[in-house]
């Protein structure tokens, strides 16, 4: 059965959308500033979001991998693209605010740390995802490499988030999640936890928009392969 | 730059990104439905042609 669209499920999403963006105006001018980083620590509340949401992507990737791996369901296969494809903007998102951040506070926008160097390569095996799923034809070999790289970023995603603790890094450690509870101040805090959980609705409702979107191109060009077999 | 320039960078790149790409993503599915329809209507019109031929 062909899935759609609903007006309620656009509605929700335009709501959670503009929900997140009433949270940044919040956040970008009644937020309780910060003694020690000044104004530059508010770029925090877009940062985290986005990384957590590149997170999400990657765990729901994953899980469709092995979906996918299991069973020969096409559509499993479409939900693991619309996730690379969220994944990758979220990462490049967590990249260029991260270094928005680098530079007024280390003085270099890039620098090689470990937890900036695992970002970057969970971005280029997202790219790796994108790049395999659009180049291979036979359809049982794309699936099960997809799955395999589907797996791999989900893999990463833990190297990523613990890199500031099994290395050596400029970056600053856990402080959100870690043993003994949260550094962050509950103003900066609770501010900080519903942008992140508002980001990872949002991250949601934009995957599945994707999702429904690659789900009827594929079935548009199934459509027109078979007629153009037909003609002939 | 002063540092609060950084953060209205931040803040703009990632508003203008998400509801770009959910907006864009929105627009493309209503464009696929699109086709779908237009393809749908050939279809049956071709049926419709052969059944009366």
């Amino acid at each position: 059965m062909e899935k759609k669209l609903s007006n309620s499920f656009l509605m929700f999403s335009f709501v959670i959308l503009h929900v997140l963006f009433g949270l940044w105006i919040y956040t970008l001018f009644y937020a309780p500033y910060e003694a020690n980083m000044g104004e530059v620590y508010r770029v925090l509340y877009v940062h985290v979001p986005v990384a957590f949401a590149a997170f999400l992507s990657a765990f729901v990737l994953a899980f469709y991998s092995i979906k996918s791996f299991r069973s020969a369901n096409k559509s499993f296969v479409i939900y693991q693209k619309a996730c690379a494809d969220v994944g990758l903007l979220m990462t490049v998102l967590t990249l260029a605010t991260g270094s928005i951040w680098a530079k007024p506070t280390w003085g270099t926008w890039w620098e090689w740390d470990p937890r900036l160097t695992t970002t970057l390569l969970l971005a280029i095996l997202f790219l790796a995802f994108i790049m395999f799923y659009h180049s291979v034809e036979e359809w049982q070999v794309k699936r099960k490499v997809c799955s395999v790289i589907g797996i791999l970023i989900a893999i990463n995603v833990p190297i990523v988030y613990q890199s500031v603790k099994w290395w050596r890094s400029i970056h600053q450690p856990q402080s959100l999640m870690r043993e003994g509870g949260s550094s962050i101040s509950p103003e900066i805090r609770y501010p900080l936890l519903a942008c992140i959980a508002v980001m990872l609705i949002l991250t949601y409702c934009t995957l599945k928009v994707r999702y429904l979107y690659l789900e009827l191109k594929d079935q548009n060009e199934m459509k027109a392969l078979q007629s153009l077999k037909g003609g002939r | 730059m002063e540092p609060i320039h950084y953060v209205y960078m931040a803040y703009l790149l990632v508003i203008l990104s998400c509801e770009l790409y959910l907006f864009y993503n929105v627009y493309l599915y209503f464009k696929a439905q699109k086709i779908s329809e237009i393809t749908h209507e050939m279809d049956s019109q071709q049926n419709n042609e052969g059944r009366n031929s």
